[in-house]
């Protein structure tokens, strides 16, 4: 269908406003809200976030991506409440305690709400207590945890060890990313993934709940 | 025949063998000093870590302390400019930039940069320049590309560059501008080499397309480094892969740090050490948690496969902060004595 083929190129052109217009002449044409995320928007950032992890297109590039979709999603908001649409996942995310990076999980927070799954970002600097806390409240599948500098490393254990000690562990699936992170380092401290970049976040996600 | 320390240090910017592998840093912190030394033997200058406005770390006497301490062949000197952003502080205790507070041209009447006509902005670099000894003396600063990011948010610097390039171009004026002054002031005085450090790419790549880079960045580099007629030493983590050859045409001598989880060093000494001198890049993981005797090995290595020719020289893979074990930092100073002489003759 050509207009959710335009709605994923203003997407991907990062044109906001014309993403935006497109999504209102879809729903005036009676096309399904549903179509118009899984057709038009998911594989657009799908794709978007593949051309990120290739090295052809940068931060600024993505971040108008996002944002068109974002624009186009806003005008969708009042036909998804009480809808049938499910986010396919739900997501807690947060930079570490100690650690102040954010641009890095800001990025992945996008994808991750490109591919169709709810982001809870609790942002920098989240000590373990919070993310249990989180937890508790917003019942996710995942806790996906960002650390740039080794020295905080050692807090992504300390709070796997938290949700230990919470009862919490088996609830949810610890993913973990960064700069300094590996899979060596995943497999130390018990997490249950490693992703090197935004669209490995996705990915891993996706393959959890297919 | 020996050399002076700052001959080894120029005879490697400027792609020549030296007697030894030099071994220079750009930055240490103060916590790292006192690591090293202990609290006595420094003043303690608290401010200068604050607010991002960080200054020098140590005075001159102090400095060569440090230096003579970890077998450096350089010093260096700080200035940097304000950057207007929040402020965090990490548990490492350094201070980390949060997200920029010039959004709008209405938030460029805070800019308020220290006035860089003053005499007094320069009295302790002069000090340092007439103090040095035989060591080279290396200059450090942003040239205004990192304070204009930095001080608009990442995120909002991004998007500007399509959405309100001219805004972009302001806070990027403003910053050079001042630099072009404060370069011109320390050209009269007796430095041996200038450092910018203006961090634009992360692990995998540049933050945004080389052509904003060079549209934007370079002619305003050129406005600065003009006033300069010293080696350019230019420092950004991440991997700087597509940047490089814009370096070589805008007249960057040496490449800082080649960060080991971003970029290959060897490669780049094979394909661009006939026009950078290559500068790095032990990494600071290996400083912080590895064993002395793994530095060694690594330094052993660096200096095996980039040494040949020279062009080459020793450095930590970012700087000196205050977490790094002193015993893995004297490994590397120790590593460079044992296999750094040339020719070099490493297994």
């Amino acid at each position: 269908m050509s207009i959710l083929m335009d709605i994923g190129q203003a997407t991907r052109d990062g044109d906001q406003n014309q993403a935006a217009e497109l999504v209102r002449k879809a729903l005036e044409e009676g096309v399904e809200v549903e179509r118009i995320i899984e057709e038009a928007f998911l594989p657009a950032m799908a794709q978007v976030g593949q051309e990120f992890a290739d090295g052809v297109r940068y931060i600024p590039e993505m971040l108008l991506a996002a944002r068109a979709m974002q624009s186009g999603m806003e005008v969708l908001r009042p036909r998804l409440a009480g809808g049938k649409l499910k986010a396919k996942a739900r997501v807690v995310l947060g930079t570490v305690a100690g650690d102040l990076h954010d641009i890095g999980k800001n990025l992945v927070a996008m994808m991750m709400e490109g591919a169709g799954v709810e982001v809870i970002d609790l942002g920098i600097d989240v000590p373990p207590d919070r993310f249990v806390e989180a937890v508790k409240t917003h019942q996710p599948d995942f806790v996906a945890m960002s650390a740039l500098l080794t020295t905080t490393m050692p807090a992504m254990q300390e709070t796997i060890e938290a949700l230990e000690e919470a009862g919490l562990r088996q609830r949810v699936k610890v993913l973990i990313g960064g700069a300094p992170v590996s899979q060596k380092f995943a497999v130390q401290i018990g997490a249950d993934g490693y992703g090197a970049n935004a669209n490995d976040a996705v990915r891993l996600i996706k393959k959890t709940v297919a | 025949m020996e050399m002076s320390s700052r001959e080894r240090v120029l005879a490697a910017l400027s792609l020549e063998e030296p007697d030894r592998v030099p071994q220079i840093e750009l930055n240490i912190d103060l916590d790292f000093g006192i690591a090293l030394l202990g609290a006595d033997k420094f003043d303690a200058r608290q401010e200068a870590q604050s607010a991002l406005q960080e200054g020098n770390p140590f005075n001159l006497e102090e400095a060569i302390r440090v230096s003579e301490a970890l077998s450096l062949d350089n010093l260096f000197y700080i200035i940097r400019q304000p950057v207007y952003a929040q402020i965090h502080q990490g548990k490492d205790g350094r201070f980390y930039p949060g997200d920029g507070k010039i959004k709008t041209e209405a938030d460029l009447a805070m800019i308020d940069l220290p006035d860089p006509y003053r005499d007094e902005m320069y009295a302790e670099a002069e000090a340092f320049a007439k103090g040095k000894g035989d060591r080279a003396l290396i200059f450090l600063t942003r040239a205004g590309l990192a304070p204009a990011m930095l001080s608009m948010g990442i995120a909002s610097f991004a998007l500007a560059l399509y959405d309100n390039p001219k805004l972009v171009e302001k806070v990027l004026d403003i910053y050079f501008d001042w630099m072009a002054v404060v370069a011109g002031r320390i050209a009269q005085l007796d430095f041996d080499a200038f450092a910018t450090a203006d961090d634009f790419a992360f692990n995998k790549g540049l933050m945004f397309a080389p052509r904003f880079f060079r549209d934007l960045a370079l002619p305003r580099f050129k406005r600065v480094m003009d006033q300069v007629k010293l080696p350019w030493i230019y420092h950004s983590d991440g991997n700087l892969s597509e940047a490089l050859d814009i370096f070589v045409e805008m007249g960057v001598d040496a490449v800082h740090p080649l960060e080991k989880e971003a970029m290959d060093i060897r490669a780049v000494k094979r394909d661009y050490g006939d026009r950078l001198c290559i500068v790095g890049n032990v990494d600071l993981n290996l400083l912080g948690a590895g064993t002395p005797e793994e530095v060694d090995q690594e330094v052993k290595e660096l200096i095996r496969d980039l040494g040949p020719g020279g062009g080459y020289i020793v450095c930590s893979g970012n700087s000196l902060p205050g977490y790094l074990k002193p015993d893995c930092v004297l490994a590397m100073s120790t590593a460079v004595r044992k296999y750094g002489a040339y020719p070099i003759n490493v297994a």
